[in-house]
């Protein structure tokens, strides 16, 4: 188990060296930097200043060692919008932005497991055509329309929880519960499919012949052997929703990476473009990480290969 | 075991002392897209205390479903006990009520699987599915439980138990997973073992091992056992008792030395033929003619009659019933071999 984790712990600096070169490149390959930090009324001392502060008179080689080693020290430059360190903006948000997606996967993971055993358990009966068709309609229906009603809801009309803005745990309720409702969906249908495959398995009839409730059979037989691609598709949704979540975050005004990476494109603001891709790289590689420990807490057989 | 006097004091008409489990016109029916369909019709056969049936046919006779049944390990909605009584100490268990019926699974009638491959969770270690059974059985706490398991793996011949504890059924072989099964299965000390053809998946040699210790633990613990199965050598072997099954009905009932020595329905006739050439070694096999009939498509008559080699109009009738034809034995047949003064009344 530890040989497992410390071996899978080696890929992470080749996976984050691999991002910082292809970040490097794309950079590059985007034109002059000099056209992207100064406006058309630019001074030549200006350009001398840059050129000798972003390296630019350095052959190719050197400027990519030079940029990795402030990448390393997490010296990403002024960002040109708040005038404080890009990594310090970036960071703040990001934090922001782990905050809501834990949140909305927690949400999603507990009710969209046990409402896909319910559907597996009562495969073509009732609550699985109930499940279903909920799932299909909360799919269908897009997060910003969601978050408004929500908002109209439980903030306008009946006063419970803020509109929108970041602060204690009542402004996490709504805006985790729209985004884990575009989750929930894949969630259920993952684990209705998964769970009918593991009920058909032979150690199931085992299990019950042994004495077991059906609860028993269900929650300690089956769910475990059911979890493994529910386990890696939360994973990969970790990404996804760290960056993605922009719809989410703006009708919330929840301060997170998604919305702050897109002003930031918007206003040129390149330290925190790429102090934001990192970190969001980060995060990603930290989360495939901590789903390869899991599926492997989980299953013993993973550990073998 | 000896054979012989068994006979004299058959138990399926030794009525004084009660059996340890008693099936009475057990019929199980399987729903299907074209209604309902009869996987096994009306079987009835007794288990006395510290014996072994052996339940032989081949696939699809309805073997593994009588097993199954039992239980009621067959999940309602693929199939239901459409009619008779499985009685064990006193009870009823067709009709007794999900949570009754888990206080006897795994405690007093316990079951192992064909495929040991599969019957054991691969995510959850040898030691904890052991365990499982005491601690919700007998209320044992993990720390006693796990010196018990010590003791089974040890009873089931299973070197070296603290280690394979920790493993997990992948770093098992299929012998040693069918020895844990059984270990698994002893555990609450059962009445009744219900082994459902426990050899089929292993090959010969470990074969031979998981019988001899079946057989060893049968006799030293004084255990019940129903082995199903294909293998007439299996039979003769190990069984006290032989019920032979034929398209989802008992067709012969009788004491192991018995049925060798002078098989009164045709089927069973020409499945002792097969062994016997195989033993013999001779040239060409004998084999039965034609296939079972599925369940949907049976005759109107006895199922065995389109390949009996003694059919005649007699036969296609009416299913024969299993009456009886000598002291302890019963046969389906209207013209049995051997036993030409026996004519049933079918």
């Amino acid at each position: 188990m530890l040989k497992f984790t410390l071996r899978r712990l080696a890929y992470v600096p080749v996976s984050l060296l691999f991002v910082s070169a292809v970040l490097f490149t794309v950079l590059r390959l985007t034109g002059n930097p000099i056209d992207t930090y100064l406006d058309i009324n630019r001074t030549d001392e200006q350009v001398a200043a840059l050129t000798k502060r972003l390296h630019l008179d350095q052959s190719l080689p050197v400027q990519f060692l030079i940029y990795l080693k402030d990448v390393l020290s997490g010296d990403f430059g002024q960002s040109l919008q708040f005038g404080e360190p890009a990594i310090h903006v970036v960071l703040e948000r990001a934090g922001a932005s782990i905050q809501l997606v834990t949140a909305a996967l927690l949400i999603a993971a507990i009710i969209g497991i046990l409402a896909g055993m319910a559907c597996a358990v009562f495969k073509d009966k009732l609550p699985d055509f109930l499940i279903s068709t909920l799932a299909v309609a909360a799919q269908s229906m897009p997060s910003f329309w969601l978050g408004i009603l929500l908002i109209q809801f439980f903030a306008v009309q009946l006063r419970w929880l803020p509109t929108s803005g970041r602060g204690g745990w009542e402004n996490l309720v709504l805006p985790a519960f729209t985004l884990a409702a575009y989750l929930l969906p894949n969630i259920i249908l993952i684990t209705r499919t998964s769970m009918l495959e593991t009920l058909r398995e032979q150690f199931v009839v085992t299990a019950i012949a042994k004495g077991l409730s059906g609860r028993q059979v269900l929650f300690r037989h089956a769910l475990p052997n059911a979890l493994n691609p529910i386990i890696s598709f939360i994973g990969l949704q970790i990404g996804r929703l760290m960056g993605g979540a922009i719809i989410t975050e703006t009708i919330f005004a929840w301060p997170g990476i998604g919305r702050l990476m897109i002003g930031s494109i918007f206003q040129r603001d390149v330290p925190v473009v790429i102090a934001g891709v990192l970190i969001v790289s980060v995060v990603i590689v930290v989360a495939n990480l901590a789903v390869d420990i899991l599926l492997s807490i989980n299953d013993p057989r993973i550990r073998l290969d | 075991m000896t054979p012989a006097t068994d006979h004299e004091l058959s138990p399926v008409l030794r009525k004084q002392d009660a059996p340890l489990l008693r099936v009475e016109n057990l019929s199980v029916a399987f729903h299907t897209r074209n209604g309902l369909v009869r996987a096994i019709e009306e079987v009835s056969f007794e288990v006395p205390a510290g014996k072994v049936l052996g339940i032989v046919g081949e696939s699809g006779s309805g073997k593994s479903v009588t097993a199954l049944s039992l239980l009621r390990l067959i999940p309602s909605e693929i199939a239901e006990i459409s009619s008779g009584s499985v009685w064990f100490g006193g009870r009823d268990l067709t009709r007794l009520s999900e949570r009754e019926l888990r206080r006897i699974r795994g405690r007093e009638i316990a079951m192992i699987f064909q495929e040991p491959m599969t019957s054991l969770n691969p995510i959850a270690s040898v030691g904890a599915q052991l365990r499982e059974p005491m601690q919700l059985h007998l209320g044992m706490k993990a720390a006693e439980a796990s010196r018990r398991v010590e003791e089974l793996l040890d009873l089931v011949g299973i070197p070296q138990p603290r280690k394979r504890m920790t493993q997990y059924p992948h770093e098992l072989s299929g012998g040693m997973r069918q020895r844990v099964m059984i270990a698994m299965a002893l555990s609450c000390e059962p009445k009744l073992l219900i082994a459902d053809e426990p050899t089929t998946a292993l090959d010969v040699t470990t074969q031979a091992q998981i019988l001899d210790l079946l057989r060893s633990l049968q006799s030293r613990l004084g255990l019940s056992i129903i082995l199903i199965t294909h293998d007439l050598g299996v039979v003769a072997q190990f069984a006290d008792n032989v019920q032979v099954m034929y398209a989802g009905r008992a067709i012969e009932q009788a004491a192991v030395a018995e049925i060798f020595r002078q098989p009164a329905h045709p089927y069973t006739e020409g499945l002792l033929k097969i062994v016997a050439d195989l033993e013999a070694e001779c040239g060409r096999l004998s084999s039965i003619e034609g296939t079972v009939p599925a369940p949907h498509e049976l005759p109107p008559g006895c199922a065995f009659a389109p390949r009996c080699p003694r059919s005649d109009t007699a036969c296609t009738a009416s299913p024969p019933p299993l009456s009886p034809i000598s002291p302890g034995r019963r046969c389906a047949c209207v013209r049995p071999v051997g036993f030409p003064q026996f004519r049933a009344s079918a």
